[in-house]
């Protein structure tokens, strides 16, 4: 079962809920794919325990075969190649490569072999178990999008786990894909103009797909919100109440479930709230 | 000697377009009678990222022997690289300009 | 022709305060254009109010489209796509518009040739008035791509409406992380303001993203928003600033003033309870701008 936190504005708590739902459930899986600034494993502290390159496909051009006839460049929809016949020149621009295999498969003269280049990373890593619990992707810097990253971890989540998903922030389509394959959906707003604002355009992707869905309001301090939810008949999950000291705790890397004993009864009380709009009934370790 | 230069209109006293992959247009003008051998609207506005590499090439295939341009961009400048052709950075506002600022030697060429 | 000069907000990390801190620096700054290239969540509008006086629709690349009536569901695509963005509903091959990253590789092995490739559009960018000046921003479709093309745009925009105002300055709330958009936005860029806040993963985000701005080599300022909230980690970034020989712009403490002045869609600049907090700002202004203003033409 994946549940996955998105949140459309960053900052919201989308990672403060995961990685405090993560620690609390009963047998859960972390799974970040923030994969840009994963910061899961700055709370859960996890034992790494592998580390898998993650490759994809780039072109390597023989140029004992090729005959500079240019139809791989005219074929890449990136401009990622570019062939002067007059100086027999072929050149590969890496960064804007797609890794499709357009160029391989249209060289008439079978010039172009696809070869592996690694854009990221997989860790996977344990926090109080003796198992495998937390799955994290990180893009290298400098690579333009780790979307293949994400979908490599996609891959990776079978059904009978709980995991809970830390999504990336935005609306973007590494964002949609998530919320398309997720099976219970938290959107993590906070009382704001902006974070209303950006709430209500994810709202709209979540409600496309007729998924369960809850909300759970971060920094939660006044009335302001109100206005959002009633408009929309949320279930609201739970609330997290904004105080100064909760934010010097978190800004060490503190666990809110640790802080103190309201804070883990929030906690457990937005699990039963999910367990109310859910057939899979999800356990939370006593304490 | 021909010149091959980023436009935003199609005649002389036109402003060069400062430009390079997603310039309005482009011009060649010959450069000892000062007329227009051609002028190409950029047709790849709407292309996504690596723009400039399709007008490197069109640059190189144009029969120019001089480039003249603003700011291009480290990928456009390994396209050049190697056929032999010169980029010169534009001064001046006008193509003329341009143009008259590169027979008097006032342009600096571009080299990596 | 001098191009304006162009400042660019970043913070890595989402919730630092970066908009808030854009919104109020447009607000003190002169001769400038404001730009919202955060084109996933655009917010600024919240802040600044302004009026729309031309909209444009952007066109992303080209996504392929199956032909129902020349389609023989023979699966050739399916199994050749390397993004997984051909779905099969109800027995017929679709595309998935979100997964297709239009490559035309379906397009070239389909023995019936069904597939062409169509432009979508996938956004909106604006021009507008402000009380505070020109603005140029932009909003995605979501789950659109593109974002990093649809920023090369709003800044270009921003450039000609400077031109065309004599305009000498642009200010850019910049996207989160570090990806395309990130990487689009800094090209070009004279001078990037990085918003950070003094906690555990506050710090790890600005290091990465300040190692990719690096690569464009401008110059970096640092802003350390809700300073007081820890002060070792404070020290910390201060430390990581002087080894790069970046500076610190400012130091904002956390005050309630700035929440309540947003809740009222205001920036701390607007509001007299929130003066200590304004100061800084100013502050923060006239060392951007003694930055800014010496900057040799390029």
């Amino acid at each position: 079962m994946k549940i996955t936190i998105v949140s459309g504005k960053g900052g919201t708590g989308k990672t403060t809920i995961a990685t405090n739902l993560a620690k609390l459930i009963n047998n859960a899986f972390y799974v970040d794919m923030d994969v840009e600034e994963p910061n899961g494993r700055l709370f859960l502290k996890p034992e790494i325990v592998n580390e898998e390159n993650y490759n994809v496909m780039i072109p390597e051009i023989n140029e004992d075969k090729c005959n500079y006839c240019g139809l791989c460049a005219n074929n890449c929809a990136f401009n990622a190649l570019s062939i002067i016949k007059s100086i027999n020149n072929a050149l590969f621009f890496e960064d804007l490569c797609h890794h499709c295999g357009v160029c391989s498969y249209v060289c008439p003269e079978n010039a172009i072999k696809e070869v592996d280049k690694c854009i990221g990373k997989i860790n996977y890593g344990k926090f109080d178990s003796k198992n495998i619990n937390f799955i994290e992707g990180v893009l290298n810097l400098n690579e333009a999008t780790g979307t293949p990253i994400i979908n490599g971890i996609s891959r990776l989540l079978n059904e009978e786990k709980v995991y809970v998903l830390d999504a990336p922030p935005g609306t973007n389509c590494p964002v949609v894909s998530a919320i398309n394959s997720a099976d219970f959906i938290i959107l993590a707003i906070e009382p704001t103009p902006f974070g209303v604002h950006d709430g209500e355009l994810t709202l709209e992707i979540i409600k496309g797909t007729n998924k369960p869905c809850g909300v759970v309001i971060n920094k939660y301090s006044n009335e302001n919100l109100d206005r959002f939810i009633n408009n929309n008949e949320l279930n609201i999950l739970g609330k997290i109440p904004f105080k100064r000291g909760i934010a010097e705790r978190y800004s060490k890397g503190d666990l809110l479930i640790d802080m103190n004993g309201d804070l883990r009864n929030a906690f457990i009380a937005i699990i039963k709230n999910i367990n109310k709009l859910n057939s899979r009934e999800i356990r939370w370790k006593e304490q | 000697m021909k010149i091959f230069i980023t436009a935003t209109g199609n005649d002389l006293n036109s402003k060069y377009d400062e430009r390079f992959g997603r310039a309005k247009a482009f011009m060649v003008v010959e450069l000892d009678t000062m007329q227009i051998e051609k002028y190409m609207e950029n047709e790849n506005l709407n292309a996504g990222h690596g723009v400039g590499i399709l007008t490197a090439q069109i640059a190189i295939e144009s029969g120019a022997d001089i480039i003249i341009a603003n700011r291009i961009g480290p990928k456009s400048m390994s396209v050049i690289k190697g056929t032999g052709k010169k980029i010169y950075q534009a001064e001046g506002s006008t193509i003329k300009e341009v143009i008259e600022n590169y027979k008097n030697n006032k342009l600096e060429e571009i080299t990596s | 022709m001098e191009r304006a000069v162009e400042i660019l907000i970043l913070s890595g990390k989402g919730g630092t305060g970066k908009t808030t801190l854009t919104a109020s620096l447009s607000k003190i700054i002169d001769n400038k254009v404001i730009v919202d290239a955060d084109v996933d969540a655009a917010d600024m509008y919240i802040l600044l109010s302004p009026e729309t006086v031309k909209k444009e629709n952007f066109k992303g690349s080209a996504i392929a489209f199956i032909d129902r009536e020349k389609c023989t569901n023979c699966g050739l695509c399916k199994t050749s796509c390397r993004f997984d963005a051909i779905d099969i509903v109800c027995g017929k091959h679709i595309i998935n518009e979100y997964k297709c990253e239009g490559c035309t590789l379906c397009k070239l092995v389909c023995p019936v040739s069904a597939i062409t490739m169509k432009e979508q559009i996938v956004g909106e960018w604006y021009i507008s008035n402000t009380d505070y000046g020109k603005m140029v921003s932009a909003r995605l479709i979501p789950g659109a791509e593109n974002s990093g093309n649809l920023v090369t745009m709003v800044k270009h925009q921003a450039q000609l409406v400077a031109r065309e105002n004599k305009d000498r300055k642009i200010i850019i709330d910049g996207p989160p992380g570090v990806g395309c958009p990130v990487i689009s936005s800094l090209s070009g860029i004279d001078y990037v303001i990085m918003v950070t806040e003094p906690t555990i993963s506050g710090v790890h985000d600005l290091k990465r993203v300040i190692e990719v701005a690096m690569h464009f080599k401008p110059k970096i300022g640092i802003v350390i928003n809700k300073f007081d909230l820890n002060r070792e980690h404070t020290e910390e970034i201060k430390k990581f600033a002087s080894e790069k020989n970046i500076d610190i712009l400012g130091l904002i403490p956390f005050d309630k003033c700035i929440v309540d002045a947003l809740m009222e869609k205001k920036t701390p600049v607007d509001i007299e309870d929130c003066k200590y907090i304004s100061d800084i700002i100013y502050t923060i202004k006239d060392k951007l701008l003694k930055e800014v203003e010496y900057e040799p033409e390029k």
